[in-house]
């Protein structure tokens, strides 16, 4: 590891004087003419030079190095009129670019010239961004747009289930996606059992997704990052625009606080599943009720030329009550305050305190008895991040962040006339600390590299009890451990490498390998989507889990830039994965680490994306080919076995065409295997019933599943005198009726007890759906 | 864990719009294993011992019972019974009856091979009442009347750790349903604990009765594993045997206490 710094430093000193002295910065802000919306990623070039293009970053800014003269400058991004202007450089200056979004179809648009092709020259692999005006075409279920579904019809993301927000990256497990929200975490992603996610696609401005070779600045989570960025709302004019769903509706207000100085955003959304699911009827034994609600807010303020500040919060909240003897409810929680920074002309800085939140509470009557379940984790974290254009070919990320989780897995309080004390579960204190720095050069005209170093290390604190157990799960000691006393440290670094390399100005081929290092842990057995999952911080007992993954691609646009297609195959080692006893009790267990087994994993696989980019009809396909397995000690007998998410085979198709300016038709169809499943190998009595034998974990199948999804929408005529406009959106989920199997349960046969039987449930078949959208 | 059904009644509610069909699942059909299952009670209740073999899934619940094995049990003060073969599969003896502080090994030997398994009655919970309440989870989701079920009121010894087993019977018949419980959350308590009965909808005039044990911690987890098998929401396994040689079944010392009610 000395080696690598050393490495590191050297390649840093030698970047930072090779700077030309008399070389002029050109910094600035990309952004909607419109709206004031801040653009990312969007591509700045001046085009008399070579190697000097840009993104926008985060934030929609951009710094560009050139010598005094006479330049064009040319900005594009998707969905936008690309903006060409000359520009006499003769000082270092700010420009604030305002492009002006199609409001024509695609179908109008020409497309000009060769395309700058940044899929095949970027460094950065196993990445992928979303484009909203797409995906608001894309049909899901009930007609709720959600990007966490849109995710699942790329290669490598898949559904951990039917209708569920969860998703498996690469073989990896629900928990180990980084979803982040405005820099904040969120925990739980989805609403109603994993049928809906967390975020209202109204109010998200970009999203970019991260399979492989995630840049050093993201760390935590092994298998994904989906880092998600609210809007900022619009700086010019008020701005109202809404829908009317069939499960839900929603609004969305934002105007600015001072004209193109600073502007907010709210959003709110509100289902009505407890009307659509007849959960309505009193039985005389209280009300039941089920729905949920998010709001999501944002302010931000330009204070200086180079200094602004943003404050952004998310709230959603979920609700089920069964009668006056059940309830339960849970949600996020997250805030998020931001000061941009430009040092000189070059050197951009994000400072962020950030907030994060999630918590579940169960209520259960019994006769006269109350059960109270609470659980909770919080994370207070403070981030800064520097982002600082070294030269045209070369730019540097590095910063650091702190953050403290405060976990309390699942404590019960329990209140009864007739006695009885519950045990209690200790709450969990760490403290997370990271520091990394990551450097993108252009080596050469072919050849461009990212390499970058993430250091991480957990500091877990008492107050607190901790227990080391036998190989039984037998308690062997307890240690008592102060407030604010360190119990266990673990200290890792992360390495991530990536190059790509351009066999042409077509075609590039490219590598990585990165490190990545997971020490909040997901503790549950259940197979379904509960929200009662228990969070655990790495402990004496659980390790951090560890992924090394190295893969390579082959990425070719076709000549006019319509057509691109990408593969990549990856190996993913995994360490310190956990796994449970047989019938863990792991609610309300002080004892939970008791009950954990633990092993490593492998996963490997091919993917293959060929994208339709311009034209009428646009879409994709994409194919998977992958295997992922797991090995630990006391299940199948320590053999590899397949994880539940191993599916061999997975196809998504998406097709979207613009019938005319009003119209516009999509569709959707995906197959995959089925999970792989424990199913009965034979039966025998015990205890008086019926009890089913198994043999090895997960050597059976579900039947494949597949789906065809259709969609349209249809654009009201445009009414001249007023800036009222509306739309339709409807859709078809499970066009033709395929009864994908949700479980498939044994049991004994109703009629006929002395016969068993197999029995499938599947759920939604030609759901339709309709909404109405409006803006003002 | 009394409220462990309750928390997955709450799962199955998410089934909603579904469509349930009885479908044809190519199984692979693995040798018969060896079952033994036993237990001892403090009721005066013969001992009794099952040997039988696992069938294929496709059989009827018939299992073959194994003949010709040597069984006895002895307890830690070295008293020792021979179990004889009542019926076939079955070994039983009248005069062993469990105490309260006592271990009881099995030693089960056929076919030359020997099993063996021990169990441990440490104390006992005292069966208090029955009590009759509306079952939240009892198919009435959306309108209908509300299901009855019945609370087994019990107190539970102080100290963590106490396993109790219900064995529901309705009108003469036992549910086939395994009912476990921990004192996690209501040590030392009496508070009823609600006993589900599946598919069968308790009516007027049903005779309940209820037999309340207290098991030790192994046969708990073997029995929990039983009951998850049944939720259908964990990957399904085969419960950790406390009986020795790799086979299935359990061997349960503990206390046996009943009482009945009539539903009104």
């Amino acid at each position: 590891m000395r080696i690598y710094f050393l490495f590191f430093f050297l390649a840093l000193c030698s970047l930072a004087f090779a700077q030309d002295k008399q070389l002029f910065t050109i910094s600035g802000t990309v952004k909607d003419a419109g709206t004031g919306e801040t653009l990312i990623g969007a591509n700045v070039v001046l085009s008399d030079i070579k190697q000097a293009g840009t993104l926008t970053n985060a934030y929609g800014f951009f710094s560009i190095n050139a010598n005094g003269g006479t330049y064009k400058i040319s900005v594009s991004f998707t969905g936008y009129v690309t903006d060409t202007f000359t520009i006499v450089i003769d000082k270092s200056q700010q420009l604030v670019i305002g492009m002006q979004s199609k409001t024509t179809h695609l179908a109008t648009v020409v497309v000009t010239g060769k395309k700058k092709s940044e899929n095949i020259a970027k460094a950065i692999m196993g990445a992928e961004k979303l484009n909203m005006t797409e995906m608001n075409k894309i049909p899901v279920l009930l007609g709720e747009k959600d990007i966490l579904k849109t995710i699942q019809l790329m290669p490598g993301y898949k559904s951990a289930g039917e209708g569920s927000s969860g998703f498996n990256v690469r073989g990896g497990g629900t928990e180990q996606n980084l979803i982040l929200l405005d820099e904040a975490p969120v925990y739980n992603a989805s609403h109603l059992f994993g049928f809906f996610s967390t975020f209202n696609s109204d109010a998200i401005k970009d999203v970019s997704i991260y399979k492989g070779g995630m840049p050093a600045q993201y760390g935590g989570r092994l298998s994904s990052v989906v880092d998600i960025k609210m809007k900022d709302g619009n700086q010019k004019k008020l701005d109202i625009e809404g829908g009317l769903g069939a499960i839900a509706s929603r609004i969305n207000v934002s105007a600015p606080i001072v004209k193109d100085k600073g502007s907010f955003i709210i959003s709110a959304r509100r289902t009505y599943a407890d009307v659509f699911l007849g959960l309505i009827k009193d039985t005389g034994q209280g009300k039941q009720s089920l729905y949920f609600y998010d709001i999501n807010l944002k302010a931000n303020y330009k204070i200086s030329k180079k200094d602004r500040i943003f404050l952004s919060g998310y709230f959603g909240r979920d609700e089920l009550i069964l009668s006056n003897q059940f309830s339960t409810d849970w949600g996020n929680k997250t805030a998020t305050l931001r000061w941009n920074h430009v040092f000189g002309n070059s050197l951009f800085s994000n400072t962020s305190l950030i907030f994060s939140n999630f918590d579940y509470k169960v209520r259960v009557k019994s006769g006269n008895d109350l059960f109270k379940i609470f659980s909770k984790i919080e994370d207070l974290n403070f981030k800064q991040d520097f982002d600082w254009n070294i030269s045209n070919k070369s730019k540097l990320r590095f910063g650091g962040n702190i953050i403290n989780h405060t976990i309390a897995p699942g404590a019960v309080v329990f209140a009864s006339p007739n006695g009885g004390i519950a045990k209690p579960v200790q709450n969990r204190f760490s403290i997370d600390c990271a520091a990394y720095a990551s450097h993108e050069l252009k080596v050469t005209e072919k050849l461009e590299i990212i390499y970058g170093l993430r250091a991480s290390s957990l500091d877990v604190k008492g107050a607190g009890k901790f227990y080391t157990y036998d190989k039984a799960g037998n308690i062997l000691s307890t240690t008592s451990y102060a407030k604010g006393k360190t119990v266990v440290s673990y200290f890792n670094l992360e390495p991530r490498f990536s190059a790509s390399y351009k066999l042409n100005e077509l075609t590039s081929l490219k590598a990585s390998y990165n490190r990545n290092v997971q020490n909040l842990h997901l503790i549950t057995n259940a197979t379904s989507n509960a929200p009662y999952d228990v969070w655990l911080p790495s402990t004496n007992n659980i390790k951090p889990e560890i992924a090394d993954q190295y893969a390579i691609g082959y990425y070719k646009n076709s000549s006019k830039g319509m057509y691109e297609f990408s593969s990549e195959i990856y190996y993913k080692a995994l360490q310190n994965q956990i796994d449970y006893r047989n019938a863990a009790v792991i609610l309300g267990n002080d004892n939970v680490e008791s009950e954990l087994l633990y092993g490593i994993g492998r996963a490997y696989g091919l993917e293959m994306m060929m994208r339709k980019k311009t034209g009428r009809l646009t879409g994709w396909v994409g194919y998977t080919l992958s295997k992922v397995e797991k090995k630990i000690e006391g299940i199948n007998n320590g053999n590899y076995f397949n994880a539940r998410q191993d599916r061999t085979h997975d196809v998504s198709v998406v097709a979207m065409y613009d019938v005319n300016k009003r119209w516009n038709v999509s569709a959707t169809w995906v197959y995959t295997t089925g999970n792989a499943v424990t199913f009965p190998t034979g039966k025998y009595e015990a205890n008086g019933q019926t009890v089913f034998l198994y043999s090895d974990r997960n050597a059976s199948r579900f039947p494949a599943y597949h789906r065809l999804d259709l969609g349209a929408t249809l654009e009201a005529r445009k009414n001249k005198t007023r800036r009222y406009r509306s739309s339709w959106t409807f859709g078809l989920f499970n066009a033709y009726g395929r009864e994908n199997a949700y479980t498939i349960i044994f049991r004994e046969n109703k009629d006929e007890p002395s016969k068993s039987e197999a029995v499938r449930t599947s759920l939604f078949r030609f759901i339709p759906s309709v909404t109405w959208n409006f803006k003002f | 864990m009394k409220f462990a059904p309750i928390i997955f009644g709450i799962l199955s509610i998410i089934a909603f719009s579904s469509c349930e069909k009885v479908i044809n699942v190519d199984l692979k059909n693995e040798t018969p294993h060896l079952v033994i299952e036993g237990m001892v009670n403090d009721a005066g209740n013969p001992a009794k011992i099952i040997i039988s073999k696992t069938a294929v899934f496709s059989a009827s619940n018939s299992y073959p019972k194994i003949s010709g094995a040597i069984v006895k049990i002895t307890d830690n003060l070295g008293n020792i019974f021979l179990l004889t073969e009542t019926s076939a599969g079955t070994y039983t003896n009248t005069t062993l009856k469990g105490v309260i502080g006592r271990t009881y090994n099995l030693t089960v030997l056929l076919e030359s091979k020997t099993y063996t398994a021990s169990s441990t009655i440490t104390r006992k919970a005292i069966l208090d009442s029955l009590v009759i309440d509306n079952n939240p989870f009892g198919g009435n989701i959306g309108g209908g009347d509300a299901a009855k079920w019945v609370g087994v009121s019990y107190t539970d010894p102080v100290g963590y750790g106490d396993n109790i087993q219900i064995v529901q019977t309705i009108n003469g018949k036992e549910d086939r349903i395994t009912h476990v419980a921990d004192d996690l959350y209501s040590d030392g308590g009496s508070s009823p604990f609600f006993i589900s009965t599946g598919k069968i909808k308790l009516k007027v005039g049903d005779i309940v009765k209820q037999e309340l044990r207290f098991i030790d911690k192994n046969v708990y987890r073997y029995l929990l594993g039983i009951q998850n098998l049944s939720d259908g929401f964990t990957i399904p396994e085969n419960p950790n045997s406390n009986i020795s040689g790799n086979v299935l079944g359990f061997f349960s010392a503990h206390t046996t206490q009943t009482k009945t009610i009539v539903i009104k």
